[in-house]
């Protein structure tokens, strides 16, 4: 098993919706499950499909990273700023941008009166702005990947929402190891006394408001290479 | 006339799950031929990115995308004759159903459904961030008087707008570079999207008014079996050189980071001459063949056939 570990630039603003709402935040510990996904379409030939209906159209699957023959930890901030606020776009309940003459709806949308309590109950000319609020270029991050099979020196992949977020990776000396809880028990389905010893192996375990943002911070790289990589891979 | 595409950085037909994916992608040079403006959640002014000492404004790749899909729309729109292109109920931002969205723009740029039917389709073209190869000058302002909320320049009781309201525009003399990557593309995408990039020539806020203000040329093209993605800012930041020009620092990004199996072509130090194909296949996507309509007309209907196939929507 090649045991590998880079540093990671990003060259764009990079949108990851760690929670959605009015404001698309993104955390500054950016997830194995899209990083499994852009290596993995990049440089391990995984499926991807081009089209989906109905139910898988609407949501997540990620049971086919379990297949993969490479497993990654969580990208690490390094030097991250995560202010970021270039764009912002309009909820789909409003899809149509309009422009009003009523001085009313007017004042409602510019926040000088206060909208409806329900905005679902109030008619489609309720405007409602989404802020994404995304990481700099230039921020740096950590990974480490775990493969039968190399990737280039110097990979080139791109993460984040319309995979606008381009990043160069290069080798670099290993610092922490940053795995994804969710990735580990609801994809590859470790059992409970493996994750227990992995948190007892690890620095610190960072809880998040959503499953998938649970972190085990500075794992003992021999436990992964010697108890985890081997069940996962 | 039938078209050659190359053996390499495309796939032969079309289909909706794919392991193999070879790219392809353009080398794209948007000369800024009048000030023009580009804004986000500043609404005077492009956002901007420092790389090196000097101030760039950057550009969301879907401020390019979005007026691309609508000249590629006009196209199949005045090719097709028999309804067999673009359902001529088919409007880009409101699909209702898989049926009657199916046409060459949704297939290479995407779509979702946000009717009664969930699908979604995903894009095979990226066109990332990009970034003023110049310095973007923040000094450099025109003012023009504020308008009301309501788009008038007169308020309810009637009175004329005094509010003042500077524009930051990018200026002529500037150029955004820009990495085009199809993924998995068939020939007649790549095509179309050619046509899309060499036809559409106003972007930005305004564009109906400025008239035409962006021309489009393509530097190179770079094939492969696999990924051939770059970045406008990786070229910014690390290749960039003041005493080196922008096809020059292009050049030497390029054979920094280009893999074995790339080809790369484009009249630069690190490409070969473009061959033929391509050349005829840049001709007939700017129109500037006579058969030119009938061979876009062709192709995609080849590609609809083949689409309609593999979402199993042939049997009508």
């Amino acid at each position: 098993m090649i045991e590998r570990t880079f540093e990671a630039t990003l060259y764009t603003p990079l949108f990851y919706s760690s929670s959605e709402g009015r404001a698309i935040r993104t955390q500054p510990t950016l997830s194995a499950t899209a990083l499994m996904h852009a290596i993995g379409y990049r440089y391990f030939d995984m499926e991807k499909r081009y089209a989906e209906f109905g139910e898988q159209a609407t949501s997540p699957d990620y049971s086919h990273l379990a297949d993969a023959p490479f497993f990654v930890s969580d990208m690490r901030p390094i030097a991250v700023e995560t202010d970021e606020r270039t764009f912002r776009s309009t909820d789909y309940r409003s899809e149509r941008n309009f422009t009003t003459n009523d001085s009313d709806l007017a004042g409602q949308i510019t926040g000088d009166k206060s909208v409806p309590s329900i905005l679902e109950d109030s008619g489609a000319a309720y405007q409602t702005i989404r802020n994404y609020i995304g990481i700099a270029p230039g921020s740096t991050f950590e990974f480490t990947i775990w493969s039968e099979q190399n990737i280039p020196e110097r990979p080139f992949f791109r993460m984040g929402i319309k995979q606008t977020g381009e990043f160069r990776a290069r080798r670099c000396q290993q610092d922490t190891i940053v795995l994804n809880k969710y990735l580990l028990s609801e994809v590859y389905e470790v059992d409970d006394t493996t994750l227990t010893r992995l948190m007892e192996e690890s620095e610190s375990f960072r809880r998040g408001n959503d499953p998938r943002l649970q972190h085990f911070v500075g794992v003992d790289p021999q436990f992964v290479s010697e108890h985890l990589v081997p069940e996962v891979v | 006339m039938t078209l050659n595409y190359p053996d390499k950085g495309l796939v032969e037909s079309h289909s909706i799950y794919r392991t193999r994916k070879p790219t392809v992608t353009l080398v794209v040079k948007r000369d800024i031929t009048e000030p023009t403006l580009f804004r986000n959640s500043n609404h005077d002014r492009a956002e901007t990115q420092e790389f090196g000492d000097k101030l760039h404004a950057q550009v969301n790749g879907e401020k390019f995308t979005s007026k691309e899909r609508l000249t590629g729309l006009d196209l199949l729109r005045r090719l097709d004759d028999d309804g067999s292109l673009i359902d001529d109920e088919y409007t880009y931002n409101e699909p209702n159903e898989l049926d009657t969205a199916l046409n060459v723009g949704t297939l290479t740029y995407g779509l979702a459904g946000t009717g009664d039917q969930d699908f979604a389709i995903k894009s095979r073209v990226v066109e990332g961030y990009t970034y003023t190869t110049d310095e973007y000058d923040l000094m450099n302002k025109e003012t023009r008087n504020a308008v009301y909320e309501t788009g008038t320049m007169q308020d309810d009781e009637g009175d004329q707008s005094q509010a003042l309201f500077d524009f930051v525009k990018v200026q002529p003399g500037n150029d955004l570079l820009h990495f085009v990557t199809l993924e998995a593309a068939t020939g007649p995408m790549l095509l179309y999207v050619l046509h899309n990039i060499l036809n559409t020539g106003k972007y930005g806020a305004r564009e109906t008014r400025t008239g035409r203000n962006v021309r489009n040329e393509i530097l190179g093209v770079i094939l492969g079996d696999h990924d051939t993605s770059l970045s406008t800012g990786e070229l910014l930041l690390e290749y960039r050189k003041e005493d080196r020009g922008l096809t020059e620092s292009l050049s030497d990004y390029i054979e920094e980071v280009r893999r074995a199996d790339w080809d790369v072509y484009g009249h630069f130090e690190a490409g070969e001459e473009p061959p033929e194909w391509f050349e005829e296949l840049q001709a007939v996507a700017a129109r500037e063949t006579d058969d030119a309509d009938e061979t876009l007309r062709a192709e995609f209907t080849e590609l609809m056939d083949d689409a309609r196939e593999s979402f199993n929507l042939d049997d009508d």
